[in-house]
């Protein structure tokens, strides 16, 4: 069985590579998107940090950190899942979902992997060499708990992050081209970026429960930095798990409740 | 006003009726974008009273405003233009008294019409609920002349979009010129933060440029920052750019539509 | 009146050819070939009001560039096109309210809402009246028989349910000259045959100019009398559609059953071998000697039945299309 899923991946994986081949002038430009992107973060963290020297009591290199986080967490997100994903609400509107349904293969598989960004690689590489110049230019202390914890954090987030997609997205059974409830969570999740100390304890909480987005950014640099007690990372680790299977129970039901459109 | 462009619109309302969930998402999006900002500037306003110019109550109605200028007056026309001339669904415009920029605007106004109103129940909402944070306009005069200089925003929005949308004749593919107009239009217009936050390189570059009538100028005014001197100057610049795009928009459609085949069945 | 004239039509398209591979994409935005492709060459042809005309072509012959030329969509390159006595690609009202295209894929109706808001939205868009609207969608809902879906959602119909009010919608405005492209592709059998019947019988009673593209050949031999050929951009035959058969065409067809077998070589010298079997076979022979032929089959063979057939239109189509050489490009 698990045999089965891991070949399908594999074609998958062969599939992107030739879509990728095709498309290289579109991932030119997008690479040159997301450069403009990353300045912009960068401009407004300048922005801020020159009327102040800290906020919340965290400096600017360690901002600058979490977003770098953020950005990496957000980028494995999007390379792995966030085509497929984001594409569910058309699926559902058009009709084609009933392809998935009939395969003998679980259908939210099929549905999040049937693609692979692999342009995203290249984005990668390049948000690996900046993380890596703010490690030297700040001065950061690199010892192998931290990094650990960090790079722990991070891919909880990527899990915490599909389920949370997942969940928005399921909504696309009941509202016609629910597509854009993407861009609402992805609005959402631009909070990761910044420390969680500046908000009131009322939305620290939700951040961190109802509405997970302190966990791609804030939690992994905070950890990094030495700043994460451990049942922070305890709690990351139970409340993956939880989420996640929260986002998949709701899945079910929302598949037993479809129906499709007309021709 | 010509039946057809009534019907259009209303026509509009109805299919947004059908997506409504859909339309409620953006308008969610438009408010949220930006929320996390004054919570930014609150922590950063601990020690002192004010940031060029900006007291606490100034920078908190600063971002609400954004939040609402963002979710009703900004135009959203570029994909739409895009994918018709792409996909050949200008035909139907070419082939019938129906003339096409006109029709697509009454789309947009029609979207914005609805946004309107959700805007600013959520606005009053927020104002009853957070009294102390936010600060009213001055004056009846002040409130109107902001309101006029959120109509221009929407006008002026709606030119880039169309212009974007149109450079498909020849681009085919406009996605990434879309998102990196947004990005640098969202530095130099001030819905990141107040354009008096900035170092004064990015100001001096903003002053020439007509984002900063997007949000900039509609704050200012509302937040009493400016002398009838300034009030006057900002509106006819605003004016004239308004007109020059004008320009620059039917000349560019008038040599688009030669390039046009229809194709895209 | 001529309702559509058309004088030494062209249309060249250029385009760019650009090479796979990351390093051509970074180069072609610095330069890339240029090349033309010519669409349409020099076209010929009359239309006279009331007419029902066939444009038959294979895939990229020209026809949809004919009719977006005629219907102002595109700007011809050189040559002149008058439909109803006005430049189309002037596109004044003044015609855009006597015509109608209606193109096989595309559609007008609005996507979310029933066909019934976009009809009333052309009633205003043609500034049509009241009283007359009301008839006109009484008879076009009839004939159709789209009165029931009406007020379904149009994402909602099959797709013959859709060209159907998307003719429905075109008609509204009673036009004087009517362009379809492709209406019937992707239909089912009986979809198809229901557009056909009613086109002819709209074209029957109203007298509208009807110039259709089909590469279905039912399609045409069903509707046309008159026929206009184009491959490769050029005019190759302008005529009825029964003489298309007789000028390209010399022979027949003899398909013959037997009741007993017979042997191959006694059919030979009767014509050409299409099909056989010991006990069925098809022959070509040449016009003139059909029923000469006929009858020595008759008389010299074990007949069980015997049938003299034309060779299919879409055979002679073939033939005019394959026999053409290639255009040449700039």
């Amino acid at each position: 069985m698990l045999r089965k899923y891991f070949n399908l991946y594999k074609t998958c994986i062969a599939n992107s590579l030739s879509y990728e081949a095709e498309y290289r002038y579109d991932t030119l430009i997008k690479l040159f998107t997301n450069i403009l992107w990353i300045g912009m973060m960068f401009i407004t963290i300048e922005v801020i940090f020159s009327q102040t020297q800290s906020i919340g009591g965290w400096n600017k290199g360690e901002v600058y950190l979490m977003t770098v986080f953020w950005i990496i967490a957000d980028e494995i997100f999007s390379m792995l899942f966030s085509k497929n994903l984001f594409g569910l609400s058309d699926l559902i509107t058009d009709g084609d979902l009933d392809f998935y349904l009939t395969k003998p293969v679980a259908p939210l598989f099929l549905v999040s992997t049937r693609f692979l960004n692999i342009g995203g690689l290249y984005r990668l590489l390049i948000e690996g060499g900046i993380l890596g110049w703010l490690l030297w230019h700040f001065h950061f202390p690199i010892t192998l708990p931290t990094t650990l914890a960090a790079a722990l954090l991070l891919l909880l987030s990527v899990v915490i992050d599909y389920s949370r997609v997942l969940i928005g997205n399921t909504f696309s059974f009941w509202f016609l081209r629910f597509d854009n409830i993407n861009d609402v969570i992805g609005a959402l999740s631009s909070v990761g970026r910044y420390p969680l100390s500046i908000w009131p304890r009322t939305f620290k909480i939700i951040f961190l429960t109802v509405l997970p987005v302190a966990f791609s950014g804030f939690l992994p640099a905070a950890a990094f930095v030495g700043r994460a007690a451990w049942y922070l990372l305890a709690y990351a680790v139970v409340f993956t798990i939880i989420f996640f299977y929260i986002a998949a129970r709701f899945w079910n039901f929302a598949l037993r409740h479809y129906s499709s459109a007309s021709s | 006003m010509k039946m057809k462009y009534i019907h259009t619109f209303g026509n509009e309302l109805k299919s947004i009726f059908v997506y409504r969930a859909r339309v409620l998402n953006w308008v969610v999006y438009d408010l949220l974008s930006f929320i996390v900002f004054p919570f930014i500037w609150l922590t950063v306003y601990a020690g002192r009273s004010s940031i060029a110019g900006f007291d606490r109550a100034d920078i908190v109605t600063y971002y609400i405003l954004t939040a609402y200028i963002s979710s009703m007056a900004l135009a959203h026309q570029s994909r739409v233009v895009r994918k018709d001339i792409v996909h050949g669904k200008l035909n139907t415009y070419l082939t019938r008294p129906f003339p096409y920029l006109l029709v697509g605007t009454i789309h947009d106004t029609a979207y914005h019409f609805v946004t309107f109103f959700i805007a600013t129940l959520v606005g009053l909402a927020v104002i009853f609920a957070l009294p102390t944070y936010v600060v009213l306009p001055r004056s009846p005069l002040l409130a109107a002349l902001f309101a006029l200089s959120v109509i221009l925003t929407y006008c002026l929005t709606l030119c880039f979009e169309e212009l974007i949308g149109l450079s498909s004749f020849w681009l085919g593919e406009t996605t990434g010129l879309n998102q990196s107009f947004d990005l640098v239009t969202t530095v130099l217009s001030g819905q990141l933060a107040p354009l008096a936050f900035f170092p004064l390189a990015i100001q001096s570059i903003a002053r020439f440029l007509p984002f900063q009538y997007l949000f900039y100028f509609p704050t200012e005014i509302y937040l009493g920052k400016l002398s009838s001197q300034g009030l006057l100057n900002g509106f006819t610049i605003e004016g004239l750019w308004l007109l020059g795009l004008v320009g620059v928009i039917l000349a560019v459609w008038r040599r688009g539509l030669y390039r046009y085949d229809g194709a895209g069945m | 009146m001529a309702s559509i004239t058309v004088k030494n039509l062209s249309k060249t398209y250029e385009y760019h050819k650009k090479e796979p591979g990351l390093w051509q994409s970074v180069k072609s935005i610095v330069h890339r070939k240029k090349l033309f492709f010519t669409a349409v060459k020099d076209l010929n042809f009359t239309i006279q009001e009331g007419e029902l005309v066939g444009f038959l072509g294979p895939n990229g012959a020209g026809k949809t560039t004919t009719l977006k030329m005629l219907s102002g969509i595109l700007y011809p390159s050189t040559g002149e096109a008058r439909v109803l006595g006005h430049i189309p690609a002037k596109r004044e009202s003044a015609l855009q309210k006597q015509f109608a295209i209606v193109m096989g894929q595309k559609n007008q109706l609005w996507w979310d809402l029933p066909p019934m808001e976009s009809f009333l939205l052309n009633k205003d868009i043609y500034e049509i009246d009241d009283l007359a609207f009301g008839k006109t969608l009484d008879e076009l809902t009839n004939l159709l028989n789209i009165k029931d879906i009406l007020n379904v959602p149009v994402r909602k119909l099959s797709l013959g349910q859709r060209m159907k009010c998307e003719l429905a919608a075109a008609l509204l405005h009673d036009p004087k000259v009517l362009f379809l492209d492709e209406p019937t592709i992707g239909l089912d059998v009986v979809s198809q045959k229901n557009i056909r019947e009613f086109l002819k019988g709209y074209n029957r009673t109203k007298k509208t100019t009807i110039l259709l593209t089909s590469h279905y050949m039912e399609d045409v031999e069903a509707l046309c009398e008159r026929v206009i050929i184009i491959n490769h951009g050029k005019l190759l035959y302008d005529g009825a559609l029964k003489k298309l058969v007789d000028t390209y065409i010399q022979q027949k067809i003899l398909d013959v059953t037997f009741t007993a077998p017979v042997e191959k070589e006694r059919l030979a010298h009767f014509g050409g071998i299409l099909q056989y079997e010991p006990e069925h076979c098809v022959l070509e022979v040449t016009k003139e000697k059909t029923k000469e032929n006929a009858l020595a089959i008759l008389a010299e063979l074990p007949v069980d039945d015997i049938l003299i057939n034309e060779i299919p239109v879409e055979e002679v189509i073939r033939k005019i299309f394959t026999t053409q050489p290639l255009a040449e490009n700039k």
